[in-house]
């Protein structure tokens, strides 16, 4: 081999070299860069396309926590006017408005109890942990005042059992509201829904 | 020592519609235990022993200025004015 290439001449080496780096940038250039191109093009191609799914997934995500917050609005504030116009009626002497709303009350706390323990599970996934808590501990809250709305029903004394409305209805009106409004606001803002405006 | 007090409309069931009462003592306590024994329940009414505090919807007043988280201790002096009024809230 070594003396095939020393019998060549200097003009033939230069050619055989010329021959070989033609070659050479023959098959980059046809075949390799072709390949390489191709190979770029799909990991960019994939790259754009994880980034759309991501997207796609934010979007979804960010949509469920949307409809979340305005269910728990809307479960939150069913539960807290039909508690309220128990507590409401149940301080006047006027048994035919405190009757239907104790009614109301006993039918319809049961789903609504439910729907927000739903949600207390679903805000585990969709917020953060601490949103989480917050809803659990309000549930536990809203299951207390249900033990007292239940214990000025049974009330035979109707004074006392006014009187025990009276602090119901007191309490819902000034810390239980406002409780709901911070809760939401809070999950809102956890979930980086709330309005550029407010957040100044 | 003499103290007068008043209670609101809602109050008045149990005090069989009177609205002003007087009562000895020389604390809020000795006006709360001294109503309870005329009106058996009042104090219960107006004042939680579990919160140690008087119940959400109960405001107090002495002498004409309304107090919030008031200590059952509180002395009062002869002629002192009391009033205790529940709060109903709608909406």
């Amino acid at each position: 081999m070594l003396a095939w290439w020393e019998a060549l001449g200097s003009k033939e080496q230069a050619g055989v070299i010329a021959a070989l780096f033609g070659g050479i940038f023959g098959l980059v250039g046809g075949v390799l860069s072709p390949l390489l191109k191709s190979w770029f093009e799909e990991r960019i191609s994939d790259r754009r396309l994880r980034h759309e799914r991501e997207l796609l997934r934010q979007q979804k995500v960010i949509d469920a926590q949307s409809l979340m917050l305005d269910e728990l609005a809307n479960i939150f504030w069913t539960w807290r006017y039909l508690a309220m116009r128990v507590a409401y009626y149940g301080c006047y002497v006027r048994e035919d408005e405190y009757k239907a709303a104790a009614v109301a009350y006993k039918s319809e706390i049961w789903g609504v109890l439910s729907k927000l323990r739903f949600s207390t599970s679903r805000m585990r996934r969709l917020f953060s942990e601490t949103s989480f808590e917050q809803l659990r501990a309000f549930y536990l809250e809203v299951i207390s005042i249900d033990d007292q709305i239940n214990a000025a029903m049974q009330e035979v004394d109707p004074i006392t059992r006014q009187n025990l409305f009276n602090e119901i209805n007191s309490m819902i009106f000034d810390k239980v509201t406002a409780e709901i409004d911070q809760l939401l606001f809070g999950f809102a803002h956890d979930a980086n829904l709330v309005s550029v405006l407010t957040k100044g | 020592m003499s103290i007068t007090v008043y209670v609101s409309d809602r109050l008045a069931r149990r005090t069989k519609k009177s609205v002003k009462i007087t009562v000895e003592g020389t604390t809020l306590r000795d006006v709360l235990e001294a109503l309870d024994r005329k009106h058996p329940g009042f104090k219960n009414d107006i004042y939680s022993p579990s919160k140690e505090d008087f119940r959400a919807h109960i405001t107090v007043g002495i002498n004409g200025v309304a107090r919030r988280h008031l200590s059952l201790d509180v002395p009062l002096a002869d002629g002192d004015q009391i009033s205790f009024v529940a709060a109903l809230k709608g909406g």
